[in-house]
């Protein structure tokens, strides 16, 4: 046996020797995985005491926008018209595409399948899009959803459910990957789409901290959404809405059992790009343009808000930039040793993610759940490495160069008049 | 039509070698002794055909028809006034046009004697309507009337009242061959396809639209129409606040909409509406119904059953399937009583099927109870027997328990509500034998 096979270090080592190795794991990461569980386990047990009901069958409108989305406009649309709940209206944008969408929206309209279709030409990006649709819908409940996703048929009944609470003005649902199987990338995403959405947002539910009530598919009171001006500039225009719902005094809640599933980016370039556009976002608008929220000297500081920035500080920027500052540490203090430190910490991911996926699961099981198992062992260091990698270039990309401002998300003439923050 | 054999019924005439025409008003210098053919001016005269020269004639065409009870008559009109069953039309009563007109009927004339005497004097509609058909270049065919509401008529049909009915008959049993002609839109109140077709709001139904643009405004990324902007001759961002001051630096145009004057709802795309003009009832696109019309030609079996003085072989597809139906389950019945076999008749409403026609017309009503009565004809056993009734769908399964049923019923009916984009409210339910002669619909 050598020093450096990790049962041997287990089985020997000190307890405090190991509580002084693996501190990044023990102080950092479990914490905040078993705080998520057993947030989640109370959260089931008092589900059903809070579970709302709405009364009636109000119109639910549906917005839709997408830019040249002519292939999946078809099928996300009719998922829509399987919905159990009937008293809907499906609007649809098509923002200034040429891949023949507006010809598909003109077909569905002529079926009957969809009850408006707005067209944009020039593109205008999805926030103006969204809002001209929202002045264009009729009912007093709004669901925004993306052009790629296809929902359960009980997915708008379930996401409306919360808004039958007055003080409720947004409802984010949940999120599926669609195509965990296409490429190793996507699997990964899907465990991640598991553990933070699933299980992650149910923990935030809990303690009504819900900060983004998801572009892909969320709903809203349309007293909420007028009360703010519908949404700003992008990008990050879901998150950016859910904040200023908030600070308005909406409440947002997560609706668990609103299933909608989307394609995630199967390639690694694909991935990146995204990522890198969400971790930007969340800089320009948390820290930036919505900064009075954490500022307690400030008029607008809250304490509910800034407890959810507190958890975005701790879970995304300390733990991000404190990772490796650890590995450094690591090498510094037990030289080649601490690659066997490294494996220990890895396989303590992996049974984290372990119980944090069967939790997730436990809680909500979707037919098929169970292919994504495989993933879930190389999530942790994929999560370690790949993500907190993307995360802590974005962050510095943002805070350095401002480059969110030159995304190509939103329509350059658009961009340049934006506000800066 | 009642028989009565007259001087001018087209027996009087098979003899004569010369044909008589009734001349209906016409001045004197029109005529001369070099005609194939003699002239009458009284219609009780005898005569094959009528030649109305001027419009003081043209009233009493029909009526000296109807009193001849000849619907075989040959008609020309060289008046100004329109008489649409004619068949001959040249107006201006010239010497030349009067020499066409006699042309034209002797030719009709001629076919009309070579009718066995049993079809000239046969006074089924569908009988004179097939004799027609072959003495008139062997086609029935359809033309656009506007002075009726259904738009369409038939002049080679006469006076035959809605002569389609008895062509499709016809067409049915192969004497006479269908082809589409046109589709009208029909007004659900009065079955007129005199409509005025035009853009509505799709709020409040009303035709006072207009276009209006949207505007996009860059830096609160609001997008509205721009009378929401518009302030006086400044543009300013009601969600903002902000002036739009420059084209394509703080705003652009990028859509079109339509508005509503008389509510001011903004539509993305603006619907077709009905206006019927004679009962002035208004209705969605999808709600009205629309209407086939076709034209028919003569067939080989429809000519050869003419020239053998026999039109029979008439079918009515429904009538055939209700007497069908009764004659099966008839026998069933009687089988059952005997031998003490079982047997189950189900019928399958569809509670909610006035409520899809409300919302969705028709057109999509209709689809939908063809689409349902499929898949219950897909879904049971070769041995069963369907029937579409008007309001129900009936179905006979021989030897089965009614025990048997429930299972399939409960799947029949979870595929219709599944399959079908609208709920019909289907429902399936038995049917005691008490119950049955009330289900099924006296005649089609």
């Amino acid at each position: 046996m050598s020093v450096f096979d990790p049962t041997y270090f287990l089985s020997n080592a000190e307890p405090s020797t190991l509580i002084g190795m693996l501190w990044f794991l023990l102080i950092l990461d479990i914490p905040r995985y078993t705080f998520a569980c057993i947030s989640v386990v109370v959260y089931e047990v008092f589900r059903r005491r809070r579970k709302h009901t709405v009364v009636g069958e109000p119109l639910v409108s549906i917005v839709i926008v997408g830019h040249n989305e002519r292939p999946t406009i078809r099928r996300c649309i009719a998922s829509l018209r399987e919905q159990s709940y009937r008293n809907i209206e499906i609007i649809c944008v098509d923002d200034g595409s040429n891949d023949g969408m507006a010809e598909e929206l003109s077909k569905l309209r002529a079926e009957g399948l969809v009850d408006g279709a707005l067209t944009t030409n020039p593109r205008c990006g999805k926030p103006s899009a969204c809002n001209l649709a929202f002045g264009r819908a009729r009912g007093d409940l709004i669901v925004n959803a993306d052009v790629d996703c296809t929902f359960d048929r009980d997915a708008i009944a379930n996401i409306i459910a919360p808004l039958a609470d007055p003080k409720v003005g947004a409802v984010s649902g949940n999120i599926g990957v669609r195509n965990a199987e296409e490429s190793l990338i996507s699997g990964l995403q899907s465990v991640e789409y598991l553990i933070s959405i699933s299980l992650g947002k149910r923990a935030l539910d809990f303690f009504n901290i819900v900060t983004c009530a998801s572009g892909a598919f969320s709903a809203f009171r349309r007293q909420a959404l007028e009360s703010v001006g519908g949404l700003d500039v992008g990008p990050g225009e879901d998150l950016d809405l859910t904040l200023r719902l908030r600070k308005a005094g909406w409440e947002v809640r997560f609706a668990e059992d609103a299933w909608c599933l989307t394609n995630v980016p199967a390639t690694i370039p694909g991935f990146v790009t995204q990522r890198l556009r969400w971790e930007r976002d969340a800089i320009r608008l948390r820290l930036r343009k919505h900064r009075d929220v954490i500022n307690p000297t400030n008029r607008a500081f809250y304490f509910s808000e800034f407890l959810h920035n507190c958890e975005f500080l701790f879970t995304n920027i300390i733990v991000t930039f404190a990772f490796p500052f650890y590995l450094i540490w690591l090498f510094f203090q037990f030289g080649s040793g601490a690659w066997t430190i490294l494996v220990l910490v890895m396989m303590g991911y992996v049974l984290l993610d372990f119980i944090a996926a069967g939790c997730a699961l436990a809680a909500g099981y979707r037919p098929g759940a169970w292919r994504i198992w495989p993933y879930v062992i190389p999530y942790g260091a994929f999560n370690a490495f790949v993500m907190r990698g993307i995360r802590i270039y974005a962050y510095l990309q943002e805070w350095i160069f401002r480059t969110s401002y030159t995304d190509r998300y939103i329509p350059k003439r658009v961009l340049e008049r934006a506000p800066w923050y | 039509m009642n028989l009565t054999v007259t001087q001018n019924s087209p027996t009087a005439h098979a003899a004569r070698e010369v044909p008589q025409f009734l001349l209906l008003s016409s001045p004197p210098n029109l005529l001369r002794d070099d005609f194939r053919c003699r002239f009458v001016f009284g219609d009780e005269e005898v005569f094959e055909g009528i030649i109305v020269v001027n419009g003081h004639g043209a009233d009493d065409v029909e009526a000296i028809v109807r009193r001849s009870n000849n619907f075989l008559l040959p008609i020309a009109n060289l008046s100004d006034a329109a008489i649409p069953f004619a068949d001959y039309h040249g107006q201006g009563a010239s010497r030349g046009r009067l020499e066409d007109a006699v042309d034209a009927l002797m030719r009709i004339c001629e076919s009309v004697r070579q009718l066995p005497e049993s079809i000239r004097l046969n006074d089924e509609a569908e009988a004179i309507l097939l004799a027609r058909v072959h003495t008139r270049d062997g086609i029935l065919a359809p033309a656009y009337d506007a002075s009726v509401g259904r738009m369409i008529t038939y002049p080679a049909a006469g006076l035959i009242d809605e002569p389609w009915r008895h062509a499709d008959r016809l067409a049915e049993a192969g004497l006479l061959s269908k082809h589409f002609f046109d589709r009208f839109h029909c007004c659900p109140s009065c079955g007129s396809s005199r409509l005025n077709v035009r853009e509505e709001c799709s709020t409040c139904h009303s035709a006072d639209l207009f276009d209006e643009t949207t505007i996009h405004h860059f830096r609160c990324a609001h997008q509205a129409v721009e009378r929401q902007f518009r302030q006086g001759e400044k543009l300013v961002c009601p969600k903002c606040s902000r002036e739009l001051r420059h084209f394509g630096v703080d705003y652009d145009k990028p859509g079109l909409t339509t508005a509503c004057r008389s509510c001011g709802h903004v539509n993305d795309d603006s619907l077709v509406g009905f206006v019927c003009v004679d009962c002035e009832s208004k209705h969605d696109g999808q709600a009205v119904a629309t209407r086939d019309w076709y034209e028919y030609k003569m067939t080989a079996v429809g000519e050869r059953s003419l020239l053998s003085g026999e039109v029979t072989s008439r079918k009515d597809g429904r009538k055939d399937a209700l007497d069908t139906f009764r004659l099966m389950v008839g026998q069933g019945l009687r089988i059952s009583s005997r031998y003490d076999k079982s047997l189950t008749i189900l019928k399958i409403a569809f509670a909610k099927a006035d409520q899809v026609r409300k919302q969705h017309g028709e057109r999509v009503l209709a689809q939908a109870r063809t689409h349902a009565l499929e898949i219950v004809r897909g879904e049971l056993r070769d041995t069963d027997l369907v029937l579409d009734t008007e309001d129900n769908i009936l179905v006979y399964m021989p030897e089965t328990d009614t025990g048997q049923t429930e299972t399939p019923h409960r799947r029949l009916i979870d595929r219709i509500r599944s399959t079908l984009r609208v709920d019909l409210g289907a429902e399936a339910s038995l049917v005691a034998v008490e119950e049955l002669s009330r289900l099924l619909p006296m005649h089609p």
